[in-house]
């Protein structure tokens, strides 16, 4: 009897050796995997090599109805640092279109203050004519707004948002409509035209 | 069809009328009231009944908002329709109309979501309609088109937060259950205020279409703050272009701004028929 009790108690120890180390074991790899990376770079991302080269980017302005962004090819060089890209790709929009049939976004006189990164938001600070020069209407602000958003985020694989500043300041809009109070990720609804209208042959009835 | 709705009397609810006195100066709204307990029980349909249109006339006061070359302004042009809406709405049985301003003062945009948020007494109307009028810096854009809420955004907070209040007042006394609850339900009900928002998106639209000899520029979607503070379905439509010579010229006849109220109110009707006839639905299958 006192022998299959030592047994017993034995099996026993060992069952909690192995759950301990198990759990060990465990909270190692959970520690590695999933707190080590936040730990050791806190808000950065891993290096992604860039390489100084001229690529063929889009450059999106309005077509002539102002109904959707169309792409303009331009050659840029880029692949210094994502917030030197982005003002490269801004100085062209600020160029606005060469074919006669686009229209520019921005109104005249705008300049880009600075470009800076907050981990993957793209935060591009402008001047006041973004906003003093706008010529309100939904319209105009959502295709500045969306030709800078499209073209810098579609073009930088490192930004997923674009945060608009004026004069460093947070803005609540641009002329009244459009939020301008948290990043913009890439519009892909505004390279498309609008949809046209079926709501009386819509088989919706309640 | 007979409409119950007939029975109920008409009534208009305005801020006060600060016209005249300080024009720039936010208008004294009365306190906002505590959010009251919600009125009868779940299987109620008259408490899913469309009763309240929340008409926001765009810009107002010190913001002109767009001004075209003539001169013309988009606060005075907006302002305009949304009191003739008012006059159609308010003289249909089982509507209540509240406007977010009712002559030229300014009004932030957060006081916009928040009247529309407690435009029911103390709970949030049953559709928001902002009017504006377009602009852009070429003077050959036109058109008129209506926006309603990108459906891949979050809502405001302001928004989400008028929801949980209401959810709060449905009884649920489990404090876990409630905030488990609750983004699930905010979740569903802004997914159905969007698809609702498309609905009277493409309905006004094609009202639009069917009176205004200007161009069609279809329905899109966008992040526009007044969109995302209400919680309730919600559009926003720009009429024409005042920065369009052509258009600024029929933005200034009341012709045109009659046929827009018109446009919109007969989408508002039936947006209204096909809510209440849901309701109805809803109550039957309900009732025991």
């Amino acid at each position: 009897v006192i022998r299959q009790r030592s047994v017993k108690i034995a099996l026993v120890a060992a069952w909690a050796v192995a759950v301990v180390l198990l759990v060990g074991v465990g909270l190692k790899l959970f520690n590695e995997l999933v707190l080590t990376p936040d730990r050791i770079a806190p808000g950065t991302r891993p290096v992604v090599s860039r390489e100084r080269e001229k690529r063929k980017i889009d450059i999106f302005f309005a077509d002539e109805n102002a109904s959707m962004l169309v792409a303009e090819k331009r050659s840029i060089m880029l692949g210094a640092a994502i917030p030197a890209d982005a003002k490269a790709l801004v100085a062209e929009i600020i160029k606005g279109p060469e074919s006669d049939t686009l229209l520019s976004t921005l109104p005249g006189g705008v300049r880009l203050l600075a470009a800076y990164e907050v981990g993957d938001t793209l935060v591009l600070d402008f001047s006041n004519e973004l906003q003093t020069n706008h010529s309100g209407g939904s319209t105009g602000e959502l295709f500045a707004v969306y030709s800078i958003v499209n073209t810098v985020a579609l073009s930088l694989d490192e930004v997923a948002g674009v945060r608009i500043l004026v004069e460093g300041m947070e803005v609540e809009t641009l002329a009244g409509h459009l939020d301008l109070t948290r990043p913009l990720s890439i519009d892909l609804k505004l390279l498309e035209r609008p949809r046209r209208q079926t709501a009386r042959s819509s088989d919706y009835a309640g | 069809v007979v409409d119950v709705a007939s029975a109920t009397p008409v009534e208009v609810i305005e801020p006060p009328d600060t016209s005249g006195i300080t024009p720039d100066f936010p208008p004294d709204y009365p306190a906002l009231p505590d959010l009251p307990s919600l009125p009868g029980s779940v299987s109620d349909p008259e408490k899913f009944r469309f009763t309240v249109v929340v008409i926001d006339a765009g810009h107002g006061g010190k913001d002109r908002g767009a001004c075209g070359r003539g001169g013309l302004c988009e606060k005075d042009v907006v302002l305009e329709i949304a009191l003739g809406l008012k006059k159609l709405l308010a003289k249909r049985p089982g509507i209540k109309v509240v406007l977010t301003r009712t002559s030229d003062y300014f009004v932030p945009l957060k006081e916009r979501t928040a009247i529309a948020n407690h435009a029911n007494n103390g709970l949030p109307g049953d559709v928001f309609i902002s009017i504006h009028t377009n602009a852009h810096k070429s003077q050959k854009v036109g058109g008129f088109e209506c926006f309603y809420i990108s459906d891949a955004i979050d809502p405001d907070a302001e928004a989400t937060a008028v929801f949980e209040n209401a959810v709060i007042n449905l009884e649920v006394d489990d404090e876990a259950t409630r905030s488990a609850l609750t983004p699930i339900l905010w979740d569903l009900q802004f997914t159905e205020f969007v698809s609702q928002s498309s609905e009277l998106a493409a309905l006004t639209q094609q009202e639009l279409a069917d009176r205004l000899n200007t161009r069609d520029r279809g329905v899109r979607q966008a992040q526009f703050i007044v969109l995302a503070g209400v919680a309730m379905p919600s559009i926003l439509i720009e009429v024409g272009f005042i920065s369009n010579r052509i258009e600024e010229s029929k933005l200034k006849t009341a012709d045109f701004r009659g046929k827009c109220a018109e446009a919109i109110a007969e989408a508002v009707l039936v947006f209204k028929r096909r809510r209440d006839e849901m309701s109805r639905t809803m109550g039957r299958k309900t009732q025991p």
